[in-house]
Order: C-alpha cells, then sequence, then structure tokens
C-alpha cells in the first residue's frame, strides 16, 4: 500500500484540469462564485506548477488551501477521479517545502504537541478492552461533551456498551488535509496501537468524517491499512438499526418545531444510507415537522468545519456555515439538527436567532 | 496585469464591486485564460501562455454588470461575461484582454411558477444546480446539454446550446421566453414577456447565438415541464449510417414525437460505444426514446420499432438504451473525453434530410483523404433530430499531434477548413449547437454571404464602441 504523492496524482489532476463536470456540486465555488474556487481550477494550478507556468507562492497556495477536501467533486464524477487526493498530495509538497500558508504549521505543532488541533486536553488511554470501541477524536472531546454523553446514553439504550478511545485525540484527517502527511501516519499509526490494545472488532464513530479516515484516508493517502477484522460503523447505523427491531424507542414528542436535519461533512464521499439519521429524527421528534434542505444526501454541502478549512480559510468556512442556516431558513425549519460535533460548533457561531442548532444525538437522547 | 490597462478604470470597477469582489492575481488570470476549446488548452500544455484577462470582476447584480459595462465602455476596453467556462469554441476567452466579467454571484433562482411552467433565474446560475432545484418540485428544464453540470443558464442561451433531449423539447433557443440584457452602452433591456406574439420583431433572437458580442444576459426565464412518468429507451443496432438515417427520418416526419434519437457512425459505435458502454458491436448503433404517459410512451416505441424493423435493424433491447441513458454524460469524463496532447475537434453541423448524410460520407471522404495518412480519424454521431432534417455530431481526431504549438495549431486550422468547407458545399451549417465562439469565428462571413453586412450593423447598433467580446462570432475588434 502506497502513500498517494504529487507524483502518483498526476494522471488526476491532467485530466480534471480540463474538466468541468463536477462544477454543480463544489460548494466552495458555490458561495465564492469565483472560477478558480472549482475543482477544475485547482488541477489546472498544480499542472500549471509542474509545468513552470505557475510557482507556488502565497497566492497559488492561498487557492491551494481554499479547497474544503470535502469530497463532493469525486463522489460526483463518473468515473471516481480522487482529485481531493492529489489536492492533499500538492499541499504535502507545499507545506514540505516550508511553502504553506503559516496557520498550517501552527496546527501541525499543536497536533504534535497535544494530538488535536485545538489546544492542551490530556488525551485519555484505552480503558478498557472490547469487542466495541467508540472513537471520541478531538471534536467531541473539546467540543461536545454533552453529545458524546448522549451518543453513548442512546448506545446503552440500544444495547450496546463501548469502550471508548482517541479522546482527544485527531483521527489524522484533518493532517492529511492539511498537506502534514507524517503528522498525519503519527495520529493513525497510534490510533491502530490503540485500536489493537482494545481488542475492538468493531469501531464506532460519531461522524461520517471519522469513517471517511479510516476506511479512506488511511488506505488511500496515508499507506496505511486499516485491519480487516475491524468494521467501522457510524452510532447513527446501531442505532437505526436498534430502532428497525425494536430495541430502541422513543417516548412522543411535544411542542417540536419545524427541523431540518444537516448531512455533517463528508457524508456524501462514503458509503452511507443517508435516510437512518432521518429515520431516527422521526421516529423521536415526529415526521411532520421534518423539512428538507436543498443541499442534502448526495449533494450535501459541508458547513466548514471541514478538514482544517476553518483554520486555513476562515471567511470561506464561514460563508459555508451561512449558506447552510441560510438553505435551513429557506426550508422553513426552526432547528438545525446533526451529529458531527464540529458541525455544530461551526452552525452555532453563525449566529441566527431564528434557527437554533441542535445535536441529534442530544435530542434522541431526551426523548428516551 | 499589463500596464496599458487605465488605472482610473480599475479604481471606477472597484467602486462598484468592492476591492474583495475584483482579481488582478497572475492565477486567477490564468485559469480564465482557457476553456473547454482545444486550441489554449493546447498552448498551455505545450508550455505557452494565452492571452489572459486584465481584470476580473464579480457583480452581484444586473445594476452592477451595467456599470461594469459602463465603464468599460468609456475606456473602451474589452468586456467578456465568463459563466461556467465550459464552452468548446473559445468564446469566452479574454484574446484582447479586457475585463472578465464573472457572473456565477448572479445565480439566484427568481420565481417558479408551477401553473404557467416556467423559472426565472439569474443567468449565472449553475445548470446542474437549477435542475435539482426544479426537480424537487417534480419539474424539469428540458434542456440536458453535456455541459448541463458546468455551463449556467447564460451560457445554455448565449450560443444557442442544444441538449440530449432537444429532439423532442428543442434547443435552449426554444425554450426560453424572455430575457434581461445588459448592451454595449451600458443599457438594461427586457424583452417581451412571450416569445410568440405578433408585436413587432422578435429582436429577443438577436441575442441569442450572440455569445456576449451584443450584450452580457442577465437573466431569463425558460419554459420548464413536469418529470414524465416513464423515460423508456431502446438500442438498435442498423447495418449502415444510411438505413438509420432514413429510420430517424421516417420516425421524424410520422407524428411520432421522439425524445432521443442518437445514432453512432460504426467508426464511433467500436470505438466509444466500446469504450464507455462496453458494447462490442459492428454497425451504426441507435438509441431511441420516449417519454410521457407510459402506455402512450410504449405505444410510440412500439411504432419507432416497428419502422426500425423495416429498414432491417437489429433490436438490442432496453437494457442498453437504460444504459445509454444512465450514462450518456460519461463520456465527457476523463479518462473518456478526448484529451491532450491528442488533437481533437468537433465539426459539427446540421442539415435537411436531402444533404445530411451526403455531408457525413463528404466529410469522412474530405477529412480521412486529406489527413488518415497522418493518423487523422474522423467519427460522428447524429444527436439533434428535427422535423426536416439532423445534426451530425462528428469529429476529427489525431491521437500524435505535434509537439510544436504552432505546427499543431497550423495542421488543426487546416482540418477545420477542410470540414467546414465540405459542410457548407452540401448545404451544412458551421456549427449546429456549439456556438461559433473564436473557433468559427473566421467562417462567419462564408456562412452568411450577403447578409454578413447587416450582422455587422446591428453590432454597430448593440455596442458603437465594439468592447463586447471583440474578435469573435465574427465581429472584429475595432480598428482591425
Amino acid at each position: 500500500m502506497a502513500t498517494t504523492t504529487i507524483d502518483t496524482t498526476g494522471a488526476t489532476t491532467e485530466g480534471c484540469r480540463y474538466c468541468w463536470m463536477c462544477r454543480q456540486a463544489c460548494p466552495v465555488g458555490h458561495v465564492t462564485a469565483r472560477e478558480p474556487h472549482t475543482p477544475h481550477a485547482w488541477a489546472l494550478t498544480i499542472e500549471s506548477v509542474k509545468r513552470g507556468q505557475l510557482t507556488w507562492n502565497p497566492e497559488t497556495v492561498e487557492l491551494l488551501y481554499a479547497c474544503a477536501d470535502c469530497g463532493l467533486c469525486r463522489a460526483h464524477c463518473a468515473t471516481d477521479r480522487p482529485l481531493p487526493d492529489a489536492i492533499a498530495a500538492a499541499r504535502a509538497e507545499v507545506a514540505a517545502a516550508g511553502s504553506a500558508l503559516p496557520v498550517v504549521y501552527d496546527l501541525d505543532a499543536r497536533m504534535k504537541a497535544h494530538g488535536n488541533p485545538y489546544g492542551p486536553m490530556a488525551p485519555a488511554a484505552a480503558a478498557a478492552q472490547g469487542q466495541t470501541a467508540l472513537f471520541v477524536g478531538d471534536a467531541a472531546q473539546h467540543f461536545g461533551a454533552s453529545g458524546l454523553a448522549a451518543a453513548m446514553t442512546l448506545l446503552e439504550a440500544a444495547g450496546v456498551k463501548p469502550v471508548t478511545i482517541a479522546a482527544g485525540r485527531s483521527s489524522g484527517a484533518m493532517a492529511s488535509s492539511l498537506g502534514l502527511a507524517s503528522t498525519a501516519s503519527t495520529l493513525a499509526t497510534t490510533l491502530l496501537q490503540e485500536v489493537a490494545a482494545t481488542g475492538c472488532r468493531e469501531l464506532l464513530v460519531l461522524t461520517p468524517g471519522d469513517k471517511w479516515a479510516f476506511t479512506e484516508v488511511y488506505p488511500d493517502r496515508l499507506g496505511i491499512a486499516w485491519p480487516e477484522n475491524v468494521k467501522v460503523i457510524e452510532v447513527t447505523t446501531v442505532l437505526g438499526e436498534a430502532l428497525a427491531d425494536g430495541r430502541l424507542t422513543f417516548k412522543a414528542a411535544s411542542d417540536v418545531p419545524a427541523y431540518a436535519y444537516h448531512d455533517p461533512c463528508h457524508s456524501p464521499r462514503i458509503d452511507r444510507d443517508s435516510g437512518t439519521a432521518r429515520r431516527l429524527l422521526a421516529a423521536a421528534l415526529g415526521k411532520d415537522g421534518a423539512r428538507q434542505l436543498f443541499w442534502r444526501e448526495g449533494r450535501a454541502h459541508p458547513c466548514g468545519a471541514t478538514s482544517g478549512l476553518e483554520f486555513t480559510q476562515p471567511a470561506i468556512a464561514a460563508r459555508l456555515a451561512d449558506a447552510r442556516i441560510a438553505d435551513a431558513k429557506a426550508a422553513g425549519a426552526k432547528w438545525l439538527v446533526t451529529e458531527d460535533p464540529a458541525c455544530l460548533h461551526q452552525l452555532g457561531q453563525s449566529g441566527a436567532p431564528d434557527l437554533q442548532v441542535r445535536g441529534l444525538y442530544e435530542l434522541l437522547a431526551a426523548q428516551l | 496585469m499589463p500596464r496599458s490597462f487605465p488605472a482610473e478604470t480599475l479604481r471606477a470597477l472597484e467602486s462598484v464591486v468592492g476591492a474583495d469582489r475584483m482579481s488582478v492575481t497572475e492565477t486567477d488570470r490564468l485559469v480564465y485564460s482557457v476553456d473547454a476549446y482545444w486550441m489554449p488548452q493546447m498552448w498551455l500544455d505545450r508550455g505557452a501562455r494565452t492571452p489572459t484577462p486584465d481584470v476580473i470582476v464579480y457583480p452581484a447584480s444586473t445594476d452592477e454588470v451595467a456599470s461594469i459595462v459602463r465603464i468599460a465602455n468609456e475606456a473602451r476596453v474589452p468586456v467578456i461575461p465568463w459563466g461556467g467556462g465550459s464552452g468548446t469554441q473559445g468564446g469566452a476567452l479574454p484574446i484582447h484582454g479586457g475585463i472578465i466579467v464573472d457572473l456565477k454571484r448572479l445565480n439566484r433562482i427568481l420565481e417558479i411558477n408551477e401553473h404557467s411552467l416556467t423559472v426565472t433565474a439569474q443567468a449565472g446560475i449553475n445548470g446542474g444546480q437549477l435542475e435539482w432545484a426544479l426537480n424537487d418540485r417534480g419539474l424539469t428544464l428540458p434542456h440536458y446539454p453535456a455541459s448541463a453540470n458546468c455551463a449556467t443558464l447564460g451560457g445554455y442561451l448565449a450560443p444557442r446550446g442544444s441538449g440530449t433531449i432537444s429532439t423532442k423539447y428543442g434547443k435552449a433557443e426554444d425554450l426560453v421566453m424572455n430575457m434581461e440584457v445588459v448592451l454595449g452602452d451600458g443599457t438594461i433591456i427586457r424583452t417581451p414577456g412571450v416569445p410568440n406574439h405578433a408585436s413587432g420583431p422578435d429582436f429577443m433572437r438577436l441575442f441569442l447565438g450572440s455569445e456576449g458580442t451584443f450584450g452580457v444576459i442577465t437573466e431569463a426565464t425558460m419554459q420548464i415541464t413536469r418529470l414524465p412518468e416513464v423515460r423508456l429507451f431502446r438500442a438498435l443496432l442498423f447495418k449502415d449510417v444510411a438505413s438509420g438515417i432514413e429510420a430517424g427520418r421516417r420516425m421524424m416526419t410520422s407524428r411520432l414525437d421522439p425524445l432521443v434519437i442518437r445514432m453512432y457512425d460504426p467508426h464511433s459505435t467500436r470505438l466509444l460505444v466500446k469504450r464507455v458502454l462496453g458494447y462490442e458491436l459492428e454497425g451504426a448503433y441507435m438509441i431511441v426514446g420516449f417519454d410521457g404517459f407510459s402506455d402512450i410512451a410504449a405505444l410510440q416505441l412500439q411504432r419507432a420499432l416497428k419502422t426500425c424493423d423495416e429498414l432491417g435493424a437489429r433490436d438490442l433491447g432496453s437494457e442498453p438504451g437504460e444504459r445509454w441513458w444512465n450514462h450518456r454524460y460519461d463520456f465527457y469524463y476523463p479518462p473518456h473525453t478526448l484529451k491532450l496532447p491528442a488533437m481533437f475537434g468537433t465539426v459539427e453541423t446540421v442539415a435537411t434530410f436531402d444533404n445530411i448524410e451526403k455531408i457525413y460520407h463528404a466529410k469522412k471522404a474530405a477529412i480521412e483523404g486529406q489527413f488518415g495518412s497522418m493518423g487523422v480519424e474522423y467519427i460522428g454521431h447524429f444527436s439533434h433530430w428535427w422535423k426536416w432534417g439532423a445534426s451530425l455530431y462528428d469529429r476529427f481526431l489525431l491521437k500524435d499531434a505535434p509537439a510544436d504549438p504552432k505546427e499543431a495549431q497550423a495542421l488543426h486550422d487546416r482540418i477545420w477548413d477542410v470540414a467546414v468547407a465540405t459542410s457548407l458545399a452540401h448545404g451544412g451549417m458551421i456549427n449546429e449547437h456549439h456556438g461559433v465562439g473564436l473557433k468559427l469565428h473566421r467562417f462567419m462571413r462564408a456562412q452568411y454571404g450577403s447578409a454578413w453586412p447587416l450582422l455587422e450593423r446591428i453590432k454597430h447598433a448593440m455596442d458603437p464602441n465594439g468592447i463586447m467580446n471583440p474578435g469573435k462570432v465574427g465581429f472584429e475588434k475595432t480598428g482591425e
């Protein structure tokens, strides 16, 4: 299994530089409305540098880091071209040359020092061994204590008692997106050691982004194989199965306003039943209040808390969050619900007094 | 940015859109120096740079577009509207520098009228996103070009685009009700609300095909329709192009109402149908499709199959037809699409049934005859059908193109000269749906003959100082 580098992604950028066919899906291009903020332009920029027509300078590097690495271009590509991997590889080259955005090196230092980009959070050691583990990660520990607790409550109600691992530590996906391949590999290796120490056969994840990290970033970008005997499963999938077979039931909710579900960042790029979270919400809150966002399911745009964009391009990240809020309002929703703690934080910062951003796990747990 | 671009013009533009909605960076200017036309791609690929804009602006309203055009008109600098940048004719290339007006911020849907079945939207809206919004309501804009994912509404209209189902629903120009346009002096006009009237000349049509040389389309109202109950497809194999064209002619002239008739010539069938769809066949591969109520569509399909059977077609069944529909755009994704360093060009045309087969054979003979020894291949399919004729979407392809860009360009232009001359000599048009742009600019006088001066007078009335997308659609830059 080989690491993805700028040398191995040439065929991708060469083909994508003059292909416009995923334009409709790109969230950054949508909110900035600039041709240079589109997949074809990122590929063209990378290829133009290779051909000596541009150089990696503050201007080109700024552009390179404007991609959200959300995976929508690849998800909408009829021939499944891994352009996000190629962009990450180009960033790795830029970062190794010392030409990346200054904030990238700050993040690298923080991830090396603390295991996460947010700052000191004493990473907890593996608590115990068990067949089922739950990856907590960085954002859930930093932003989402209540969400994590609610998820554990729901799992227990469904008859699942996982041991928690990697509390406060990043998966490595963000580091990979930022071009910090070495740091990403270190984080991945540490996580795999912890997974092995638990002896688990199922690793539950709170977010689609974590599933993407383990099933795609590790093997495809970092050249690190995920253990074949450990299945990566979203918590919502476990809860959805429990709901379907009657292990999980909810009491009737009252006074539920119109609500809409935000498919968390990275959702469209993984194999996922986008109906699961919606069915859980309908069971707990009722179907009458459910509203449909425009940017949903296979075309779900990210909220900006995507692969480090909130650090490298906070203005673009904020516009993505604003766009999600606007979408929810246009749908008539009063609650915007999602499960990814980084999404909840990012959307919550958008500041919309007439729209509440609510955690999926907390809402479900409240109806047990 | 070249030093010749007036600084006061830059300041004036900034006063309209603000510093954060304009760019003069080298990277941005490079991105806007290339579209889906082979020529600039080839130059860049071979290490040369192509003309870049002096500045890119991102207006958010029609008023801002009008202000930008007024400033450009006063300074006598070119204005080039930019939508998705996916045109194949070089129509949006800033060959004389100037101001690129990227219209993608004008991306709002203003009204969906489910009673009269119309949609009004700003011209910069992405075609795929517009379609998603309509589909959410069970509606569709029945213009399905291969560029739907990337082109804008304005880009549908400006070059008179056709889509996959134009055989039933017409071209983009047949679906437009009215438009808002900013003229070359900054005047904002709106065409009458409905297209079919007797209240004077239909001047809206002047902007369809003008590709930004008469003005900037900023808004349009389009006819839409409800998503059909069914779409039925069938694949057929004809022994040759002649029998397939005759089948298409009979379907189109016998009150059947096909959604699609698409027939690949034997070479395309061997090359593309095999590569993209996986079928290894000898002959001319045809897809026919019908939509609407299931019983009516089924009956139409049945009658169409009878016609094809009379002409000796082999019925390949519905699965290959459905497969083609579900993968119809796959042809345009890498690695399936034609790509550098090869040389290629789509020399498509349209003509009456009297002429279309003659054109196919004549172009095939001319291109293969004159350039075949150099390795140039000729392929084609018949993709858009009318009650009077059909379009021929034909291409030349040279896998081992000259490495020297000047040599490559010269050969490319020679092949184009032969292709266009052959189309014109046999009653064909120089283009059916990609537009003219830069690529076919030099053929417009031959196409229009004695009518060309009239078009030039109209251009002067619309754009007295020649600032609108100069060097395209046959209109030279003022002073040249």
